[in-house]
Protein backbone atom coordinates (compact mmCIF):
# COMPACT_ATOMS: atom_id res chain seq x y z
CA UNK A 1 0.00 0.00 0.00
CA UNK A 2 0.99 3.84 -0.33
CA UNK A 3 2.30 5.36 2.55
CA UNK A 4 3.81 8.07 4.06
CA UNK A 5 7.10 9.40 1.49
CA UNK A 6 5.77 7.04 -1.11
CA UNK A 7 7.06 8.99 -4.00
CA UNK A 8 7.20 6.20 -6.22
CA UNK A 9 4.91 3.21 -7.70
CA UNK A 10 3.76 0.70 -4.77
CA UNK A 11 5.41 -2.51 -4.31
CA UNK A 12 4.63 -4.48 -7.23
CA UNK A 13 2.25 -7.92 -6.27
CA UNK A 14 1.86 -9.57 -9.85
CA UNK A 15 3.73 -10.22 -12.84
CA UNK A 16 2.05 -7.50 -14.99
CA UNK A 17 2.65 -4.69 -11.86
CA UNK A 18 6.41 -5.93 -12.19
CA UNK A 19 6.01 -5.32 -15.77
CA UNK A 20 4.98 -1.89 -15.45
CA UNK A 21 7.47 -1.11 -13.00
CA UNK A 22 10.29 -2.10 -15.37
CA UNK A 23 8.34 -0.30 -18.14
CA UNK A 24 8.07 2.93 -15.71
CA UNK A 25 11.98 2.73 -14.92
CA UNK A 26 13.40 2.84 -18.38
CA UNK A 27 11.20 5.48 -19.84
CA UNK A 28 11.88 7.74 -16.40
CA UNK A 29 15.43 7.19 -17.08
CA UNK A 30 15.41 8.43 -20.80
CA UNK A 31 12.84 11.46 -19.61
CA UNK A 32 16.18 12.16 -17.26
CA UNK A 33 18.52 11.71 -19.49
CA UNK A 34 17.03 14.33 -21.75
CA UNK A 35 15.89 16.59 -19.24
CA UNK A 36 19.59 17.12 -17.93
CA UNK A 37 20.84 17.27 -21.74
CA UNK A 38 18.21 20.10 -22.70
CA UNK A 39 18.61 21.77 -19.49
CA UNK A 40 22.88 21.94 -19.93
CA UNK A 41 22.04 22.85 -23.24
CA UNK A 42 19.42 26.01 -22.38
CA UNK A 43 22.15 26.66 -19.70
CA UNK A 44 25.05 26.96 -22.32
CA UNK A 45 23.01 28.78 -24.36
CA UNK A 46 22.78 31.56 -21.59
CA UNK A 47 26.07 31.70 -20.07
CA UNK A 48 28.43 31.63 -23.19
CA UNK A 49 29.26 34.69 -25.02
CA UNK A 50 30.59 32.82 -28.06
CA UNK A 51 29.14 34.08 -30.82
CA UNK A 52 29.33 33.37 -34.82
CA UNK A 53 28.78 35.52 -37.58
CA UNK A 54 28.05 33.35 -40.23
CA UNK A 55 26.65 30.20 -38.85
CA UNK A 56 23.63 29.23 -40.89
CA UNK A 57 23.22 25.64 -41.11
CA UNK A 58 25.22 22.29 -39.62
CA UNK A 59 24.22 19.53 -41.46
CA UNK A 60 25.39 16.77 -39.52
CA UNK A 61 24.42 18.07 -36.29
CA UNK A 62 20.35 18.51 -37.62
CA UNK A 63 20.35 15.41 -39.24
CA UNK A 64 20.98 13.97 -35.99
CA UNK A 65 19.11 15.74 -33.56
CA UNK A 66 16.03 14.79 -35.94
CA UNK A 67 16.99 11.30 -35.83
CA UNK A 68 17.61 10.57 -32.35
CA UNK A 69 14.13 11.65 -31.43
CA UNK A 70 12.90 9.55 -33.41
CA UNK A 71 14.77 6.37 -32.03
CA UNK A 72 13.89 7.49 -28.45
CA UNK A 73 10.31 7.48 -29.25
CA UNK A 74 10.37 3.98 -30.77
CA UNK A 75 12.62 2.93 -27.96
CA UNK A 76 9.45 4.04 -25.93
CA UNK A 77 6.58 3.25 -27.60
CA UNK A 78 7.71 -0.50 -28.59
CA UNK A 79 8.05 -1.91 -24.79
CA UNK A 80 4.83 0.23 -24.39
CA UNK A 81 2.99 -1.63 -26.81
CA UNK A 82 3.96 -4.88 -25.69
CA UNK A 83 3.19 -4.13 -22.38
CA UNK A 84 -0.44 -3.07 -23.65
CA UNK A 85 -1.14 -6.33 -25.11
CA UNK A 86 0.20 -7.97 -22.67
CA UNK A 87 -2.36 -6.48 -19.99
CA UNK A 88 -5.19 -7.72 -22.48
CA UNK A 89 -4.35 -11.08 -22.50
CA UNK A 90 -6.84 -13.41 -20.26
CA UNK A 91 -6.04 -17.28 -20.58
CA UNK A 92 -7.77 -19.95 -18.95
CA UNK A 93 -9.27 -18.27 -15.59
CA UNK A 94 -10.09 -20.21 -12.71
CA UNK A 95 -12.35 -17.91 -11.33
CA UNK A 96 -14.44 -15.02 -11.91
CA UNK A 97 -15.22 -11.91 -10.27
CA UNK A 98 -17.50 -9.44 -10.72
CA UNK A 99 -17.47 -6.00 -9.77
CA UNK A 100 -20.34 -3.49 -9.24
CA UNK A 101 -19.43 -0.12 -8.92
CA UNK A 102 -22.43 2.22 -6.81
CA UNK A 103 -22.59 5.29 -5.60
CA UNK A 104 -20.02 5.00 -2.99
CA UNK A 105 -19.43 1.50 -2.59
CA UNK A 106 -18.10 -1.85 -4.31
CA UNK A 107 -19.99 -4.88 -4.50
CA UNK A 108 -18.82 -7.84 -5.62
CA UNK A 109 -19.94 -11.18 -6.83
CA UNK A 110 -19.04 -14.78 -6.96
CA UNK A 111 -20.81 -16.97 -9.27
CA UNK A 112 -19.03 -20.09 -10.60
CA UNK A 113 -20.43 -22.56 -8.32
CA UNK A 114 -22.54 -20.79 -5.65
CA UNK A 115 -23.97 -17.30 -6.33
CA UNK A 116 -21.87 -15.16 -3.69
CA UNK A 117 -22.47 -11.76 -3.56
CA UNK A 118 -21.48 -8.65 -0.61
CA UNK A 119 -21.38 -5.07 -0.47
CA UNK A 120 -18.12 -3.75 0.42
CA UNK A 121 -18.38 -0.32 2.51
CA UNK A 122 -15.77 1.65 3.98
CA UNK A 123 -15.56 1.73 7.94
CA UNK A 124 -16.17 5.23 9.29
CA UNK A 125 -13.80 6.69 11.16
CA UNK A 126 -15.58 6.44 14.39
CA UNK A 127 -15.63 2.50 14.20
CA UNK A 128 -11.85 2.29 13.30
CA UNK A 129 -9.57 0.04 15.62
CA UNK A 130 -6.51 1.46 16.61
CA UNK A 131 -4.54 -0.57 14.23
CA UNK A 132 -7.32 0.35 11.30
CA UNK A 133 -5.95 2.19 7.93
CA UNK A 134 -8.43 5.77 7.63
CA UNK A 135 -10.34 5.80 4.53
CA UNK A 136 -9.28 2.46 3.52
CA UNK A 137 -10.52 -0.26 5.49
CA UNK A 138 -13.75 -2.20 4.46
CA UNK A 139 -16.58 -4.48 6.15
CA UNK A 140 -15.95 -7.28 3.74
CA UNK A 141 -12.32 -7.63 2.36
CA UNK A 142 -12.63 -9.18 -0.89
CA UNK A 143 -11.07 -12.64 -0.76
CA UNK A 144 -9.03 -14.65 -3.46
CA UNK A 145 -6.79 -17.48 -4.31
CA UNK A 146 -2.94 -16.45 -5.02
CA UNK A 147 -0.85 -17.78 -8.07
CA UNK A 148 -4.32 -18.11 -10.00
CA UNK A 149 -5.98 -16.42 -12.88
CA UNK A 150 -8.55 -14.39 -11.99
CA UNK A 151 -10.96 -12.87 -14.95
CA UNK A 152 -12.43 -9.67 -13.37
CA UNK A 153 -15.85 -8.71 -14.78
CA UNK A 154 -15.96 -4.70 -13.86
CA UNK A 155 -19.57 -2.79 -14.35
CA UNK A 156 -21.18 0.07 -12.63
CA UNK A 157 -24.99 0.69 -11.08
CA UNK A 158 -25.09 4.18 -11.60
CA UNK A 159 -22.48 6.54 -12.97
CA UNK A 160 -18.90 5.94 -14.04
CA UNK A 161 -16.44 4.86 -11.44
CA UNK A 162 -12.87 2.94 -11.63
CA UNK A 163 -11.46 -0.22 -9.63
CA UNK A 164 -7.83 0.33 -8.99
CA UNK A 165 -5.68 -1.52 -7.26
CA UNK A 166 -2.09 -0.54 -7.57
CA UNK A 167 -0.17 -2.43 -6.77
CA UNK A 168 -1.76 -5.24 -8.61
CA UNK A 169 -1.42 -2.91 -11.92
CA UNK A 170 -4.77 -3.05 -11.97
CA UNK A 171 -7.03 0.31 -13.22
CA UNK A 172 -10.69 -0.22 -15.21
CA UNK A 173 -13.43 2.31 -15.65
CA UNK A 174 -16.76 0.61 -14.65
CA UNK A 175 -18.79 2.01 -17.00
CA UNK A 176 -23.26 1.68 -16.31
CA UNK A 177 -23.86 -0.64 -19.14
CA UNK A 178 -20.98 -1.98 -19.57
CA UNK A 179 -18.68 -5.03 -18.50
CA UNK A 180 -15.15 -4.67 -18.77
CA UNK A 181 -12.58 -7.52 -18.28
CA UNK A 182 -9.39 -7.40 -16.45
CA UNK A 183 -7.08 -10.13 -15.64
CA UNK A 184 -5.58 -10.21 -11.88
CA UNK A 185 -2.70 -12.35 -10.54
CA UNK A 186 -1.31 -11.71 -7.39
CA UNK A 187 2.04 -13.44 -6.56
CA UNK A 188 1.81 -13.53 -2.73
CA UNK A 189 -0.96 -13.80 0.02
CA UNK A 190 -0.99 -10.44 1.37
CA UNK A 191 -3.66 -7.24 1.66
CA UNK A 192 -3.48 -4.65 -1.35
CA UNK A 193 -5.72 -1.36 -0.89
CA UNK A 194 -7.14 0.60 -3.71
CA UNK A 195 -9.45 3.44 -4.13
CA UNK A 196 -12.08 4.71 -6.69
CA UNK A 197 -10.59 6.75 -8.98
CA UNK A 198 -13.09 8.32 -11.12
CA UNK A 199 -15.11 11.21 -9.29
CA UNK A 200 -18.10 9.84 -9.01
CA UNK A 201 -20.16 11.60 -6.68
CA UNK A 202 -19.65 13.06 -3.12
CA UNK A 203 -18.36 10.08 -1.33
CA UNK A 204 -15.97 9.26 -3.88
CA UNK A 205 -13.62 9.51 -1.98
CA UNK A 206 -15.08 7.05 0.88
CA UNK A 207 -15.26 3.69 -1.29
CA UNK A 208 -11.66 2.02 -0.86
CA UNK A 209 -10.93 -1.58 -2.05
CA UNK A 210 -9.49 -3.97 -0.48
CA UNK A 211 -8.11 -7.16 -1.65
CA UNK A 212 -7.00 -10.76 0.27
CA UNK A 213 -5.23 -12.78 -1.62
CA UNK A 214 -5.04 -15.98 0.20
CA UNK A 215 -3.95 -19.58 -0.41
CA UNK A 216 -5.99 -21.79 -2.87
CA UNK A 217 -7.98 -23.99 -0.12
CA UNK A 218 -8.71 -21.38 2.24
CA UNK A 219 -10.28 -19.56 -0.78
CA UNK A 220 -12.61 -22.70 -1.32
CA UNK A 221 -13.45 -23.07 2.20
CA UNK A 222 -14.47 -19.63 2.38
CA UNK A 223 -16.46 -20.44 -0.75
CA UNK A 224 -17.66 -23.59 0.79
CA UNK A 225 -18.52 -22.21 4.08
CA UNK A 226 -20.77 -19.50 2.34
CA UNK A 227 -24.52 -20.02 1.72
CA UNK B 1 -26.77 -24.77 -4.74
CA UNK B 2 -26.92 -25.87 -8.91
CA UNK B 3 -23.93 -24.74 -10.66
CA UNK B 4 -26.01 -24.18 -13.83
CA UNK B 5 -24.15 -27.42 -15.20
CA UNK B 6 -26.95 -29.78 -12.63
CA UNK B 7 -23.76 -31.47 -11.21
CA UNK B 8 -24.17 -30.75 -7.21
CA UNK B 9 -20.98 -32.69 -6.19
CA UNK B 10 -18.88 -30.81 -3.59
CA UNK B 11 -15.83 -29.09 -5.29
CA UNK B 12 -12.41 -30.43 -3.94
CA UNK B 13 -9.81 -27.82 -5.32
CA UNK B 14 -9.51 -24.98 -7.92
CA UNK B 15 -8.79 -27.26 -10.54
CA UNK B 16 -12.05 -29.14 -10.34
CA UNK B 17 -14.10 -28.99 -13.60
CA UNK B 18 -17.63 -28.42 -11.55
CA UNK B 19 -15.89 -25.16 -10.08
CA UNK B 20 -13.81 -23.41 -12.83
CA UNK B 21 -15.06 -20.81 -14.66
CA UNK B 22 -16.02 -20.13 -18.06
CA UNK B 23 -12.57 -20.39 -20.81
CA UNK B 24 -12.31 -17.51 -22.72
CA UNK B 25 -14.75 -17.44 -25.94
CA UNK B 26 -12.74 -16.90 -29.45
CA UNK B 27 -15.82 -15.15 -30.76
CA UNK B 28 -15.03 -12.43 -27.79
CA UNK B 29 -12.23 -11.12 -27.22
CA UNK B 30 -12.50 -7.63 -26.20
CA UNK B 31 -11.78 -5.85 -23.21
CA UNK B 32 -15.46 -5.34 -23.28
CA UNK B 33 -17.62 -8.02 -22.32
CA UNK B 34 -21.06 -6.43 -22.67
CA UNK B 35 -21.67 -8.50 -25.46
CA UNK B 36 -20.39 -11.62 -24.86
CA UNK B 37 -23.05 -11.40 -21.53
CA UNK B 38 -25.64 -10.54 -24.05
CA UNK B 39 -25.03 -12.92 -26.43
CA UNK B 40 -25.37 -15.85 -23.82
CA UNK B 41 -27.92 -15.21 -22.32
CA UNK B 42 -30.23 -15.32 -25.31
CA UNK B 43 -28.38 -18.13 -26.80
CA UNK B 44 -29.41 -19.55 -23.54
CA UNK B 45 -33.35 -18.71 -23.68
CA UNK B 46 -33.08 -19.42 -27.14
CA UNK B 47 -31.55 -22.89 -26.73
CA UNK B 48 -34.38 -24.16 -24.05
CA UNK B 49 -37.04 -23.19 -26.19
CA UNK B 50 -35.65 -25.17 -28.94
CA UNK B 51 -34.74 -28.05 -26.78
CA UNK B 52 -37.12 -27.66 -24.49
CA UNK B 53 -36.60 -26.58 -20.26
CA UNK B 54 -33.64 -28.65 -18.64
CA UNK B 55 -32.07 -29.66 -21.56
CA UNK B 56 -28.27 -30.65 -20.74
CA UNK B 57 -27.21 -29.33 -23.76
CA UNK B 58 -28.66 -25.17 -22.30
CA UNK B 59 -26.55 -25.77 -19.20
CA UNK B 60 -23.18 -24.47 -21.00
CA UNK B 61 -24.33 -20.80 -21.90
CA UNK B 62 -26.48 -20.91 -18.52
CA UNK B 63 -22.57 -21.54 -17.12
CA UNK B 64 -20.72 -18.95 -19.16
CA UNK B 65 -23.74 -16.21 -18.92
CA UNK B 66 -24.48 -16.72 -14.64
CA UNK B 67 -20.56 -16.55 -14.45
CA UNK B 68 -20.15 -13.00 -16.42
CA UNK B 69 -23.54 -11.42 -16.35
CA UNK B 70 -23.96 -9.38 -13.37
CA UNK B 71 -26.80 -10.86 -11.56
CA UNK B 72 -28.89 -7.55 -11.73
CA UNK B 73 -28.31 -7.67 -15.67
CA UNK B 74 -29.92 -11.04 -15.83
CA UNK B 75 -32.89 -10.34 -13.14
CA UNK B 76 -33.29 -7.12 -15.37
CA UNK B 77 -33.87 -9.68 -19.01
CA UNK B 78 -36.07 -11.97 -17.06
CA UNK B 79 -38.72 -9.64 -16.17
CA UNK B 80 -38.35 -8.25 -19.62
CA UNK B 81 -38.60 -11.66 -20.87
CA UNK B 82 -42.03 -12.31 -18.86
CA UNK B 83 -43.69 -9.10 -19.43
CA UNK B 84 -42.46 -9.85 -23.68
CA UNK B 85 -40.50 -6.80 -24.16
CA UNK B 86 -37.05 -8.23 -23.95
CA UNK B 87 -35.67 -6.44 -27.14
CA UNK B 88 -34.42 -10.28 -29.27
CA UNK B 89 -37.32 -12.12 -30.53
CA UNK B 90 -36.96 -15.90 -28.76
CA UNK B 91 -38.41 -18.25 -30.48
CA UNK B 92 -41.79 -19.96 -29.62
CA UNK B 93 -42.10 -21.80 -25.60
CA UNK B 94 -41.81 -25.69 -27.12
CA UNK B 95 -44.84 -27.63 -25.38
CA UNK B 96 -44.12 -30.91 -23.55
Amino acid sequence: MSTWKTLFLQDSASPLMEHLTLFHDHTILILILITILVSQMLLSMLLNKLSHRFLLEGQLIETIWTILPAIILILIALPSLRLLYILDEINNPSITIKIIGHQWYWSYEYSDYKNIEFDSYMIPTKELNSFNFRLLEVDNRTPFPYKTQIRLLVTSADVIHSWTVPSMGIKIDSTPGRLNQANLIANRSSIFFGQCSEICGANHSFMPIILESIKPNLFLNWIISKT
Amino acid sequence: MSNGNGNDKPVRSLEDPNFKTCLQDARFQNQNATKWCFTMFVDFHKCERLLGEGSDCCGQFKKVYRAICPNEWVQKWEEQIEEGNFPVDLPEKRNK
